[in-house]
Formats: C-alpha cells, sequence, structure tokens
C-alpha cells in the first residue's frame, strides 16, 4: 500500500463549489479521500500543491498519433508526451495508422508502445471496416476484446449506405461505441469552408451540407439501427441543431468537437496560412459561436483534440495541395483555460466536457474526483498568462497556428493512475 | 468594396486592436501576411500577386507606365534597357503558350535575359517538393520569377519563400487570381472607355473556377467602375459571390441592358463531366455572347475576352470578329501591360534593397 497525499490544494466537489485548502489521497492508483486538510491521514508522500487546482486528468476523444506508419509525424512517446503536458491522462487514438487498426496484433502493438512511453493511458479506436476500405465489416468484437473502446472509419466516410447500416446494425448487437465524423464523401471534396473567403481565395470548397446531410442520414440511421454512436468534430451551426434534435427525440447519439473549431474561422484561411487548412474546415464566426453555445449546453459532450501532427514538408505547399490537420495537443490545455474565461462558462461545467463528458460517451471509469476513481489527475497553475512559444510545441507535429498566442493555465503535474507521468517542476 | 468579408470579429490571440492578420500570428517559417507580402514597405510594388491589396494609385501607375511602354511598341526599336543585365524565368507549372509567349516579348523587351522553365507535373511527382524546385532555380541566380501554377496561392506561397532581391509576378494561380491579365483588361478598357465611375461592366461565365473574373473583379472595384455585373449558371456562380463586389444575374438579357463593357469567360469543357452545365449548345443558348444579344447592350458597347475562345459555345463567332470585339488589342496591350508591371517591381525591389540599412 503506497498512499500519497495532494495537500495544499483547491479541488470543486461533486457540485461545483470550489474547496479551498483541501487534501487528496490516493491509493494503489485509486483515489482514497477527497476532503479537508484537516483530515489526519497516513501517507508516504506528500505532495504540496502550493494553493494550485486539482482536476480530474483530462479524456481527449480524438487524437491521431501515427504510430505505427508516419513515425516521422508522430509516436506513441512523442505524442502523449505532449498530452501529459496539456494534462491528458486518457486519450483515444485513430485507427488510420499503417497498418490500420483493424487487427488485435496492432492493437496490442499501440497499447505495448504506449506503456512504453510515459504512461498517458492510450485507449485505441479500431477499424470499423477492414482497412478502412468501407466495404468489410472489421472483427469489432476481437478487437473489442482486445482493447478497442470504440470503432471509426477515421476520416474516410464509409459511402456506400448500405454498409453504413451495416456496420451500425452489427455494433449494436454488440453494444459497441462508433466514432463517426460527419461528413458526406461526394460533398467533402473540398479544401475550405464553402463561403467568403473560399470564393475570394479561389479554394475548392466545402459546403456546410457536407455535415448536415451525412448527420441527417447518420441520425435516421441510428434511430432505425439502435447504434450507439458518437458524432465527433462538429463544425457547423446547423450540425448542432441537427444533434439537439436527435437527443430530445430520444436517439442514443453523442458529440463532441475539436478545440481549434472553438477558436478559428475561415477568416484564419484568409492569407493562404497551410497551418489552419483542417478536416472538417473552420467555417464561420456564426458556427464558431454555435459550437460553442453547444459546450455550454451540453449538446456537444466533448471538446476532443483532433490532434493531426503532420511533418512540415505536408503544410509548406499551396494551401489547396497541403494535409488539412493541425497539432493541437500542446496548445490544448491552455486553449481550454482561454475558453472558460471567454466563454463565461463555470469553469467545472467546462471541465466536464474534457472528463465526464467524453468518459460517459465512452463507459471509462476516468474522469472523476471521487473516492474509488483511477488517481488520473492533474495540478494545474490556473493564474499563469504566457505567450505560446515554438519551445511548448513538444509534439512531433510542428503545424500548430498558435504561436504568440496568450495562453492561461499551466500543467503543473500530471498523474496517471497514481504515477506522475509529467512535471514542470525543477525540484 | 474589394474586402467585403471581414468577419465580425476574428479572434486575436493577443486581443490587439489592429492586429490585422486574423486570429493567427504565424511561426518565422511561415512568413508574413498577403495583403502586404507584395508591397514594399513604403507601399509600392515589389512582387505582382493579386489585385487585392492594392491601392488605386498602384493601378494608375502600372496603367500610365503601360501607356509609355504602348508607344515603344510603336517604333522600330522595340527595346527599351529597364531589366539589362537581369534574369527573368518563366516558371510555367501549367501550360500556357499565349501567356508565357506575352511574358517572353515582356522580358525582352525590357532587356532582361529569359528562362522559360516548364516545370513539369513529372519534377513533383519524383518526390520533389515545390520548395526544392524553388531553391534550385534560386541557385541559377535569376531575378525575377513569373509563375504559373495550378494551386490557388502558389504565387503567394512562392513569394512567402524567395530571398528578398527576387521579384515573383504572378501568372495565374490556381482559381485565385490572374492579376496581369486583369491590368492589360484594364488598360484595354481604359483605352476605349475612358473613366471607370461611368461603366456598367457584365461577366459572363465560370466565375466559381475563374482567376480572370476575380482579378478583374478587384481591379473593376479599385478602380471605382459604376456597375459590375457578374452572370451565369447558379453552380457556376455562387452567392457568396456578391461579397466580392458585384452584383449577381443569372439571365444574360436582363444584365446587358445599358453594358458598356462585355466581358465573355473561357469555359473549361470539364464543367460538363462534373455536373456543373447540362451541354454546350444549351450554355450558349443561354449564356452565348450573340449578336442578337449584344443589341441590348450600348451601341458603343465591347466586347473583350481573356482568350483562347470557344467560338459557339461562349460567343458567337461574328461577335468575337466583329466591331465591337477588342480581343486581339488586349492581347497587344498585354505586352505593354507586363511590361510596365515587370520593370516597376523589379526597380522598387533594387529600391528596397539599397534602402535596407547595413548592420
Amino acid at each position: 500500500m503506497t498512499s500519497i497525499s495532494i495537500v495544499n490544494c483547491r479541488y470543486f466537489d461533486a457540485n461545483g463549489n470550489e474547496v479551498k485548502q483541501g487534501c487528496i489521497q490516493y491509493t494503489d492508483g485509486l483515489i482514497t479521500h477527497v476532503g479537508n486538510a484537516d483530515d489526519q491521514l497516513g501517507s508516504e508522500h506528500t505532495i504540496n500543491a502550493d494553493n494550485n487546482l486539482v482536476i480530474p486528468g483530462l479524456i481527449d476523444c480524438y487524437a491521431r498519433l501515427r504510430e505505427p506508419g508516419f513515425e516521422k509525424a508522430g509516436t506513441i512517446a512523442s505524442e502523449t508526451l505532449a498530452a501529459a503536458r496539456s494534462g491528458i491522462t486518457t486519450l483515444l487514438c485513430a485507427p488510420d495508422t499503417e497498418p490500420v487498426v483493424d487487427e488485435p496484433g496492432t492493437v496490442e502493438l499501440i497499447r505495448r508502445r504506449a506503456s512504453a512511453a510515459i504512461g498517458v493511458r492510450v485507449l485505441p479506436i479500431g477499424a470499423l471496416t477492414t482497412g478502412l476500405q468501407g466495404e468489410h465489416l472489421s472483427e469489432m468484437q476481437i478487437l473489442s476484446d482486445s482493447g478497442c473502446v470504440a470503432f471509426s472509419n477515421g476520416d474516410k466516410p464509409i459511402r456506400d449506405s448500405q454498409v453504413l447500416r451495416r456496420v451500425m446494425e452489427y455494433s449494436a448487437g454488440f453494444n459497441l461505441n462508433l466514432i463517426i465524423a460527419p461528413q458526406d464523401p461526394w460533398l467533402s471534396g473540398g479544401v475550405a469552408h464553402e463561403g467568403s473567403v473560399a470564393i475570394r481565395l479561389g479554394l475548392p470548397g466545402i459546403p456546410l451540407a457536407a455535415e448536415t446531410v451525412a448527420l441527417s442520414q447518420l441520425i435516421e440511421l441510428c434511430y432505425q439501427t439502435g447504434a450507439r454512436v458518437h458524432f465527433s468534430r462538429l463544425s457547423s451551426q446547423r450540425g448542432v441543431s441537427l444533434v439537439r434534435q436527435a437527443k430530445k427525440d430520444n436517439i442514443a447519439v453523442t458529440a463532441d468537437v475539436g478545440i481549434d473549431h472553438l477558436f478559428l474561422t475561415e477568416m484564419d484561411t484568409s492569407d493562404f496560412n497551410t497551418f489552419c487548412h483542417a478536416s472538417p474546415p473552420f467555417r464561420t464566426h456564426a458556427d464558431k459561436e454555435a459550437l460553442r453555445d453547444g459546450i455550454a449546453s451540453g449538446v456537444i459532450d466533448a471538446i476532443c483534440s483532433n490532434h493531426a501532427p503532420h511533418e512540415l514538408d505536408a503544410k509548406l505547399t499551396p494551401f489547396a495541395d497541403s494535409e488539412p490537420g493541425l497539432s493541437s495537443l500542446d496548445s490544448f490545455s491552455g486553449l481550454l483555460f482561454k475558453l472558460a474565461g471567454e466563454m463565461k462558462i463555470e469553469l467545472p461545467r467546462l471541465l466536464d466536457r474534457v472528463t465526464t463528458g467524453p468518459a460517459n460517451c465512452f463507459g471509462l471509469p476516468q474522469g472523476k474526483l471521487v473516492v474509488g476513481s483511477p488517481a488520473d489527475l492533474c495540478i494545474v497553475n490556473t493564474d499563469t498568462d504566457r505567450e505560446f512559444a515554438t519551445e511548448d510545441i513538444v509534439s512531433h507535429g510542428k503545424n500548430n497556428p498558435y504561436i504568440g498566442w496568450d495562453l492561461p493555465g499551466q500543467t503543473e503535474l500530471t498523474i496517471v493512475g497514481g504515477k506522475t507521468v509529467y512535471t514542470a517542476r525543477r525540484d | 468594396m474589394n474586402q467585403p468579408v471581414e468577419g465580425p470579429d476574428s479572434v486575436t490571440g493577443k486581443g490587439k486592436a489592429g492586429d490585422d492578420t486574423g486570429s493567427i500570428k504565424k511561426p518565422a517559417i511561415m512568413a508574413s501576411t498577403h495583403r502586404d507580402i507584395q508591397l514594399t514597405e513604403s507601399g509600392d510594388l515589389k512582387h505582382f500577386l493579386s489585385i487585392e491589396g492594392l491601392t488605386r494609385s498602384n493601378l494608375i501607375e502600372i496603367l500610365d507606365i503601360a501607356e509609355t511602354f504602348a508607344g515603344v511598341q510603336d517604333k522600330a526599336a522595340k527595346k527599351v534597357p529597364l531589366l539589362r543585365g537581369k534574369t527573368v524565368a518563366n516558371l510555367f507549372f501549367e501550360n500556357s503558350t499565349r501567356t508565357r509567349t506575352t511574358f517572353e516579348l515582356a522580358a525582352k523587351r525590357l532587356s532582361a535575359d529569359v528562362l522559360n522553365i516548364n516545370v513539369s507535373v513529372s519534377a513533383v511527382t519524383k518526390g520533389e517538393t515545390l520548395l526544392d524546385t524553388l531553391r534550385n532555380l534560386q541557385a541559377m541566380q535569376c531575378d525575377m520569377f513569373v509563375v504559373r501554377h495550378a494551386s490557388s496561392g502558389a504565387a503567394h506561397f512562392i513569394a512567402n519563400h524567395v530571398e528578398p532581391h527576387i521579384s515573383v509576378i504572378n501568372a495565374g494561380d490556381g482559381q485565385h487570381s490572374h492579376p496581369t491579365q486583369a491590368m492589360l483588361d484594364m488598360f484595354a478598357i481604359r483605352r476605349n472607355k475612358g473613366d471607370f465611375s461611368k461603366l456598367k461592366v457584365v461577366i459572363v461565365g465560370d466565375i466559381l473556377h475563374s482567376r480572370v473574373a476575380r482579378s478583374q473583379i478587384h481591379a473593376l472595384n479599385i478602380l471605382g467602375t459604376g456597375n459590375i455585373t457578374a452572370v451565369g449558371p447558379k453552380t457556376l456562380l455562387p452567392e457568396q459571390v456578391r461579397e466580392l463586389g458585384v452584383h449577381i444575374r443569372h439571365d444574360l438579357d436582363g444584365a446587358l441592358v445599358n453594358a458598356d463593357v462585355v466581358i465573355g469567360l473561357r469555359l473549361q469543357k470539364e464543367r460538363m463531366r462534373s455536373a456543373l452545365l447540362s451541354t454546350e449548345d444549351e450554355y450558349f443558348r443561354s449564356f452565348g455572347i450573340t449578336e442578337r444579344r449584344m443589341q441590348l447592350a450600348r451601341p458603343d458597347a465591347i466586347v473583350m475576352h481573356p482568350g483562347p475562345t470557344n467560338r459557339g459555345v461562349e460567343i458567337e463567332a461574328s461577335v468575337a470578329d466583329g466591331p465591337q470585339s477588342i480581343i486581339l488589342e488586349q492581347v497587344t496591350g498585354g505586352i505593354a501591360v507586363r511590361m510596365a508591371i515587370m520593370s516597376l517591381a523589379m526597380g522598387n525591389v533594387e529600391k528596397s534593397l539599397t534602402r535596407t540599412p547595413v548592420v
């Protein structure tokens, strides 16, 4: 029995009230005490939080780690370090690696690499169809047994609606979670939001309907098949409305938004900045505001990183020739705390979208600061505010557009299962 | 008018007023914004990448200088020594005999050495990046790159990555911009019609995919054109085009009433294959510039086309060859206009380099 106490900390209790001068104790990887400092606890070690905030470790429900297959763009070791520095203790990694995550051997490889890395929990997302080809069902049950927590076709939409219906039916029979990025394959051929900026720059557009047509189809298929679908990376106001309505109709859907979509708009591509070439594309100011409203109201359950590290060469091209996606893990927590300041949302409610929100979507035991939960914790200094700089990017993907932004909050310590995996402290 | 799409408030990272670059500050490697990259610190033309971002006086200066070169062309000795000792590289990543030839002629009449480089697609498929190609050419000590590329923004990308002594002229990038074409069109309009503020200009055709139309619209707006109307089928003329500062119509007859200038755009055959249009016949019926239709315009209206024309598709042969057509005059003026742009940009690059304080 190894007990560790974090003393002199602030935290939010179950009702979202801030407790000052708190003490949190964990033993053998589980939280054993959440309460006041004056409770007498016998602990072998003590961590002084210096009056900083202790929150449950963050859960990122969609990140591309690039390993196996694309190690120049990112490795499990490099990207999980970036995650830990953002206070992320659990992340769901995308299946679009090489080989694709469509057989247990690949799942095993990812798990092994992850445990050899700093210790962030890496939960593989299995491929929904073999090779992500959109034709044959993958061995979802076997993959699930080997550790896949959800299934997705990554960034490749399934074109054939009969295949789509079948994967949804099949997964529903085994109570498996699906993650689907709603993008109509025929309408999403462009590179930028089909709006004033794309028209001005002469860039092939992706219309709103690329998202809403796909969502409408998927919602109807959910209704018919009873599949549990998590819509990943919403980008539009109308998309949020469709999900709101589906939830009202008691269809079992959940949703997330990529953190970058809560900050960037089509205007950010107006000088051909390839770092802002994203999938789905950044849309209008009104869309960004609607996504923020979705976060506040809970129509959107989770905020994911949508992390897409790339080699710089993939971005050093004319806009349309560049690869879509942003390297987002390094700036994830900074943007999150920036969002708290800009949105006038209670911090505990915002934190739900990166803790209990995604945990509930995928039935994970993490994300709560209560006795008996896994000791996945993060100590954050919420009083700092500093300029995000090149040195802050530890991801292999340097395609992060936030250099020069003032980002609040600094992760002091990240703990996974009771083990400190990252510390910013010198001592 | 020329920048109508500034969003309500793109978030600025620092929340600083006057931060005009949208929310994103780029790392050093991505270089500066495209609004100022083509101008020197004193506002002179250094690269010529897009009409957007230029001022009325930038455009007037080009047109005025072009007038002086138009005189040179009529003389027996056609050369002026403005670019003597300079090397101009025509980098064509996309084929175009016509544009390349006029650039070559313009450079030669300015006494420059000219390198014509057809950068085949194969160099790219061999794994050589655009940046590699560029660095190689830079090593050949060229002073000016004239660039045509199939991707929108390619000229900006190149200008962002060349050494400071090199000037980049955009000879057409994807569907974004073709500023020298727009300037030669303005040159032809000014010679024939004078004051822009009194004009009604109608642009007909595939606006969506046309870099020429985008550049023309910006130029016409900057020069204060009274009425600019874009006409085409809805598939090739989306609603957002209005934000460029034009009226939008889907009926040519109505648009042509009282027009002073009618500009046809080239229609790519692939538009039929990608379900944007039905047939050439139907297109000609709805949007073809015909003798009958031209009677709706002012009697002294002129007809323009960037060429090459698809006769019987976007324009009737008798109109293209008729008295109202100034299509060939456009081509001739193109040399003078390109001479003006090249000499102006090169001169300003040299000025800006000598102004740079020695550290």
